[in-house]
């Protein structure tokens, strides 16, 4: 069997501030740690190769591809994942109006979105429609055409989210 | 609550990523299935050993041909198209990724070696590829089946759907003009973000529960039945949210039975989740189609008959093909008035993966050809785009071919209303000018584009109908069971929806139960363009029978008619004196105590084409299709790059006749998709393949659009049925037909920028040097 | 879909890292970002034993700008900080052009330049997964002696598809190696071996840093790419174009190639052919023609290789049209 003799490691990874403390080996993806031994499943495995963006989450703050960073390159990270955005229940502005725009469709590439969105708005605050789009370049959607994702993150822009839940 | 813009009621979990889709389902001691796929287009199997796969440690369960009984399944199961697809190969492959067998072990790597170690032997077959090809006399059989009612000396025929009415030849003897063309549409692909995924556990009391990606889960389990050998009492497919399918997740999947069979054999749960270069590679695409369409007009457009051949590459199995000829049939006759027409269809066998409906499933195709037809016989009569339609647009009370009458259609004002909006007629002779003054001086030329289209909602197929219960909780709120599946379109909102319309309540007061086959009644699934219709009739008369029963115990505790009596807010009260009133509540209390227990439940269901024993007939186009057509036109416009051949669709409007619109949000979002997936269509998506094998299966090789490419979109809203209570609605679907208008819009677009007629996809401009 | 299994290592200097590779057993690869190589690996195109992080060497990962104005981009410098370090730097314009159209937004912050530099060539018919390798045997790249895309060809056409290398060479820069203890630096097209199969000659050094010449007033830079689709993809074809501008008169154009060849094409002599010559739309159609005529792609990867190789002829065009549109603003 192939997986005889294969070093593993203790490692803490910090998700959604909390330190989670994992076992892996050397080759596991942070995908493959957060979806397949944390069950946090909110992020998505959809090619693997880091061509559709379903697995994109946040290390400290910047949007990258989970399913090409080895878990290992994770430590003394600060990761966010989808179930990390919202706080104590409380959704973010853009998730808000995600559901409000009619930017979710069957929701496979939602968190993806959500994350480069979120990345987006961390490093500009007021990005122009181009911009919005260049951001999410890597988030494949088949749904909605992207117009209502980019509606609603423009609102997220314009503050025109509604405020209650 | 109808025809409100109302967010989606799963929208707040898909936003947190709590959504479980079957990829996310994890079950203890859980098992990883992998697939041993044929690396040969054609060949007998001569010996399958799994001998040393079975010794490797991990492996638990090896399953081949051999395990799966002689059963065959297939997209339609009829006489003369009887089931011909085994779950894994039986002693032949087909295509290279037939399954061949199918591994469960502890984990990836030990599944991917004991996929290694089985040793198969084969004797090669000659194989062929291009269906024109495979109808030659000397082409190597697919299969020995011939189709017995087959009268041309063709061989691998799939399937053959025929089709005459009216007086052709003197059509054509009459007619002012006659244009014959052909047209080739792609082999294209859903790309559907969720993979093809299924978790199959047998448990401790003989109960096969599955999770599968899907879009109908009563389907999946009416196919596991048979392939499985098991009563349906004992085979649950759970809910799981689905993350995209657009057609590819209709049909019986070799992984879905292989799972299942591992479990049983295993007793433990397994996993399949396909690699996306397997779904690239092997899983089931659109169906590529050449269209040959002569037709002939009279001088002032009016059509006069049509001579149509379509040739569909249906794969290596008959898969849906069969229905598509039929489809193309129908995506003639509507939405234009065709008097005479002389129709075959022709599904034909090749060594490729079998092919699946996708998006419109014919529509496209067969809307492509006419409309770029159409275009080029207005010119030739010196006719507008839009004359020439108005002409030729059905209208309601139309009856066609069929016997089906048109309820209700849009179409010319959809047309006018389009010309309208976009300025359709000034643009066109505009940039018409431009083609015909500055020839090739203007590097960006501006074009205008129309496409018309129409589709059908629902018909009858398994299983043909959609059951809905309603209960009630002892505050008044709601829980509704139906096994409509939400594969992404808004499915439960639609159906909250109609139940607060009728119920006069809040969203936020009703549970959907939906999509699991032990806990909900049976729907015809979410890949016939109907449930909207059907299941929201059910879900409708579900609500109206709750209604009534609550109606009237309250005009008994209050001592009035019925018919005095309106609710809202779970409150019943008299119309002319809203003091008087009763909670829900109270009323449930006070009929159970009255009625021995009876709780009060609302009870629904419906079927379309009601008088109809089953679907129309596959072979010659005859029998009900459809009780009610949705209509659109469409108009694209787009910017071509002379210089380097790049083509940008600037804007795309979308005037269509839905019926009405349940949730206005949520069909524009239908609307913005489907312009998204026309758009790939049009001008850069195909699959490339060269004998057998796929060159480009990945996202970043196969060209799907993605944001950078997205199109503006209007919408205009024709409003042909009503929303009446008591009545079943006509509400018409929204989830299919806009692929073909736009598409075609866009090939008529491209000739109007560029004076280059297009007549195969995707649309390639070749480059012009500056002068 | 998991990655082979490996020995991971993470040095946090360079002579860790030196030593490490000397004395490690088996095949090692350098790890940076990992947007390349971890695809490769799920492939299983490449199975090395050893994987080395170099995430953790801080030399490797700044810009700075030296005493004598000199550009030293460190190896792991992430695409994203590139681009925006040359936002609005008008001679280096075309390392930004560049930089801002590699993948997406996701891959531009996870990347670094030495990846970019040093990605492996690329064709339809070899960056397939294992499953395809079973079936079809091993092309020149593979290992093999056949080409799928060429028959009958005795060498490899796969394509460098790098967007960064061209605009590095037409700014004349330069790359740092460490071999064996000793720090040597190249003109970056010398790296390039123009061999599709193996299309590097470093061996087993170590890439440390890029070097970029003081920026002069007189030079202005730019880059066009050519994909199918407006964002993620490759370029198909792609030019970069360097204008040397001396006493108000273009002194020399520097014009590079990729995506057409199994290195970046430079276009040489230009200087000389544009000596003494009024520089009109002729002679721009006439420099994008020599361009033209250096460039042979062929039917392997995205996109119709005529089609790839008119667009070199029309970019490089518009490239030289458009910065001396900006020069006489």
């Amino acid at each position: 069997m192939k997986n005889k003799g294969v070093k593993k490691r203790l490692i803490t990874l910090n998700i959604n501030n909390r330190d989670y403390h994992v076992v892996i080996e050397d080759r596991d993806t942070l995908l493959y740690i957060l979806r397949d031994k944390l069950m946090l499943t909110g992020t998505k495995d959809a090619c693997g190769v880091g061509e559709c963006g379903a697995c994109t989450v946040l290390v400290d703050g910047k949007a990258v591809l989970s399913c090409l960073m080895l878990a290992i390159d994770g430590q003394g990270k600060k990761i966010t994942t989808i179930e990390g955005l919202a706080t104590d229940g409380k959704l973010t502005y853009l998730q808000k109006a995600f559901i409000e725009y009619g930017a979710i469709q069957c929701g496979y590439c939602t968190s993806g979105m959500l994350m480069a969105a979120t990345g987006l708005f961390n490093r500009n605050p007021n990005p122009t429609r181009d911009e919005i789009k260049k951001s999410i370049e890597g988030n494949i959607c088949r749904c909605t055409g992207y117009n209502k994702i980019i509606h609603a993150i423009e609102a997220v822009r314009d503050k025109r989210v509604k405020d209650k839940k | 609550m109808i025809g409100s813009r109302i967010p989606r009621i799963d929208g707040p979990i898909k936003a947190t990523g709590e959504a479980k889709y079957t990829t996310d389902i994890y079950l203890p001691d859980m098992l990883v299935a992998k697939i041993l796929r044929s690396p040969l287009p054609h060949a007998k199997i001569l010996n399958i050993d799994i001998s040393k796969a079975k010794k490797i440690p991990g492996v638990k369960a090896i399953i081949t041909g051999r395990d799966a009984w002689d059963i065959r399944h297939g997209f339609v199961e009829t006489p003369r198209y009887p089931a011909d697809q085994y779950c894994l190969a039986n002693d032949r492959v087909r295509y290279i990724g037939e399954e061949i067998a199918c591994v469960a072990a502890v984990d990836e790597d030990t599944a991917y070696e004991a996929i290694d170690a089985i040793k198969v032997t084969y004797e090669e077959l000659p194989a062929v590829f291009d269906i024109f090809e495979a109808i030659k006399p000397d082409a190597p059989d697919i299969h020995t089946f011939r189709l017995p009612d087959l009268v041309e000396p063709f061989k691998n025929v799939g399937g053959r759907c025929a089709n005459s009415f009216g007086d052709v030849e003197a059509a054509f003897k009459k007619a002012y003009l006659i244009r014959e063309d052909s047209y080739e549409s792609q082999l294209r692909t859903h790309c559907y973000l969720e993979p093809q995924a299924t978790v199959a556990y047998y448990d401790v009391n003989e109960k096969l529960n599955v999770w599968t990606s899907s879009m109908g889960v009563f389907r999946k389990r009416m196919h596991l039945s048979k392939t499985l050998n098991m009563p349906l009492n004992k085979i649950r497919i759970h809910k799981s949210w689905v993350g995209g399918a657009f057609g590819g997740k209709i049909d019986l999947f070799s992984h879905e039975f292989c799972t299942s069979l591992l479990s049983i054999k295993t007793g433990k749960p397994v996993k399949y989740v396909a690699e996306r270069d397997e779904i690239f590679s092997y899983f089931r695409h659109g169906q590529p189609m050449i269209v040959d369409l002569k037709t002939a007009v009279a001088k002032d457009g009016t059509i006069l008959g049509q001579i149509v051949r379509c040739y569909n590459n249906c794969g290596a199995y008959r898969g849906s093909g069969v229905v598509c000829i039929f489809l193309c049939w129908g995506f003639i006759i509507l939405p234009y008035r065709i008097p005479a027409l002389d129709y075959i269809g022709y599904s034909i066998y090749t060594n490729n993966p079998v092919r699946a409906p996708q998006r419109g499933h014919g529509a496209p195709q067969i809307r492509f050809a006419v409309e770029s037809q159409m275009d080029i016989i207005a010119e030739e009569l010196g006719i507008d785009p839009i004359e020439i339609r108005l002409k030729n647009a059905r209208q309601k009370g139309d009856i066609l071919p069929n016997g089906d009458t048109i309820k209700n259609a849009g179409l010319i004002e959809c047309i006018e209303e389009i010309e309208k909006k976009t300025d359709f007629r000034k643009k066109y002779s505009k940039n018409i000018k431009v083609i015909k003054e500055y020839k090739n001086s203007t590097r960006y030329r501006r074009g205008i584009g129309i496409g018309v289209s129409s589709y059908f909602t629902g018909t009858l197929i398994y299983p043909n109908n959609s059951a809905a219960v309603i209960k009630f909780n002892d505050d008044g709120t709601v829980q509704c069971y139906t096994g409509a599946l939400d594969i992404g379109q808004g499915a439960e909102t639609i159906l909250a929806q109609i139940i607060a319309e009728e119920l006069s309540i809040d969203i936020k007061d009703i549970e959907i139960i939906a999509g699991d086959t032990d806990n909900t009644p049976v729907d015809i699934g979410s890949w016939i363009s109907g449930l909207t219709y059907v299941t929201g009739n059910a879900v409708k008369k579900a609500s109206e029978d709750a209604r009534k029963q609550l109606l009237s115990s309250a005009a008994k505790y209050l001592n009035v008619h019925m018919d005095r009596l309106d609710m809202k807010g779970k409150i019943i009260f008299v119309k002319d004196n809203p003091e008087r009133s009763i909670t829900f509540s109270e009323v449930l209390k006070k009929h159970i105590r009255d009625h021995k227990g009876d709780p009060i439940i609302g009870k629904g269901f419906f079927r379309g084409l009601k008088d109809a024993e089953h679907g129309p007939s596959l072979k010659n186009a005859k029998g009900a299709w459809s009780d009610s057509y949705a209509f659109d036109a469409q108009v694209a416009e787009v910017e071509v790059d002379m210089e380097t051949g790049k083509i940008k669709v600037i804007k795309a409007t979308t005037a269509h006749d839905c019926g009405f619109p349940i949730n206005p949000l949520l069909v524009e979002g239908q609307i913005d998709g489907q312009v998204s997936m026309a758009t790939g269509q049009a001008l850069s998506e195909e699959i490339i393949m060269e004998k057998g094998i796929t060159l480009n299966p990945s996202f970043l090789e196969y060209k799907l659009p993605i944001a950078t490419e997205m199109v503006e979109n209007d919408y205009i809203d024709i409003i042909t049925e009503e929303y009446k209570k008591d009545h079943h609605f006509h509400t018409k679907e929204v989830g299919e037909g806009y692929v073909s208008g736009i598409l075609a819009a866009i090939a008529n677009a491209v000739y109007n920028a560029t004076g280059i007629r297009v007549k195969k996809l995707p649309i390639k401009i070749p480059n012009h040097p500056r002068p | 879909m998991h990655l082979p299994h490996f020995k991971y290592y993470a040095p946090r200097s360079i002579n860790t890292l030196n030593t490490l590779i000397e004395n490690i057993n088996g095949q090692a690869i350098i790890l940076a970002g990992g947007t390349e190589l971890l695809p490769r690996m799920k492939m299983r195109l490449i199975q090395p034993e050893h994987l080395i992080s170099i995430l953790k060497i801080k030399q490797l990962e700044n810009i700075k700008i030296k005493n004598d104005k000199k550009i030293e981009i460190g190896a792991t410098v992430r695409i994203d900080n590139l681009a925006n370090f040359f936002k609005a730097n008008k001679p280096f314009n075309a390392i930004f052009q560049a930089a801002n159209m590699v993948g997406s937004q996701q891959i531009r912050n996870m990347a670094t330049i030495g990846g970019n530099i040093l990605q492996n060539t690329r064709c339809k018919y070899y960056n397939r997964t294992l499953q395809w390798q079973k079936i079809m045997p091993p092309c020149h790249k593979r290992g093999g002696n056949i080409c799928y895309a060429v028959k009958n060809s005795k060498r490899c056409f796969a394509v460098y598809q790098g967007d960064i290398a061209a605009p590095f060479i037409v700014l004349q820069g330069k790359a740092e190696f460490l071999f064996n203890k000793n720090f040597i630096q190249k003109p970056v097209e010398d790296i390039f071996t123009g061999n599709g199969a193996v299309p590097f000659n470093i061996g087993k050094s170590i890439l440390i840093k890029f070097i970029l010449p003081a920026s002069e007033d007189g030079i202005i830079s730019t880059y066009k790419k050519y994909r199918i689709r407006d964002g993620m993809d490759f370029p198909i074809a792609g030019v970069a174009v360097a204008i040397k501008i001396e006493n108000k008169k273009i002194d020399d154009i520097k014009i590079c190639l990729t995506g057409v060849s199994s290195a970046p094409v430079v276009i040489k002599n230009i200087k000389d052919f544009i000596s003494e010559k009024k520089l009109t739309d002729k002679l721009i159609h006439e420099i994008s023609e020599i361009a033209y005529n250096q460039a042979h792609p062929v039917e392997n990867i995205d996109g119709d290789a005529n089609n790839r190789r008119y667009m070199i002829k029309q970019m490089t065009f518009e490239a030289i049209k458009e910065l001396i549109g900006s020069y006489e603003k």
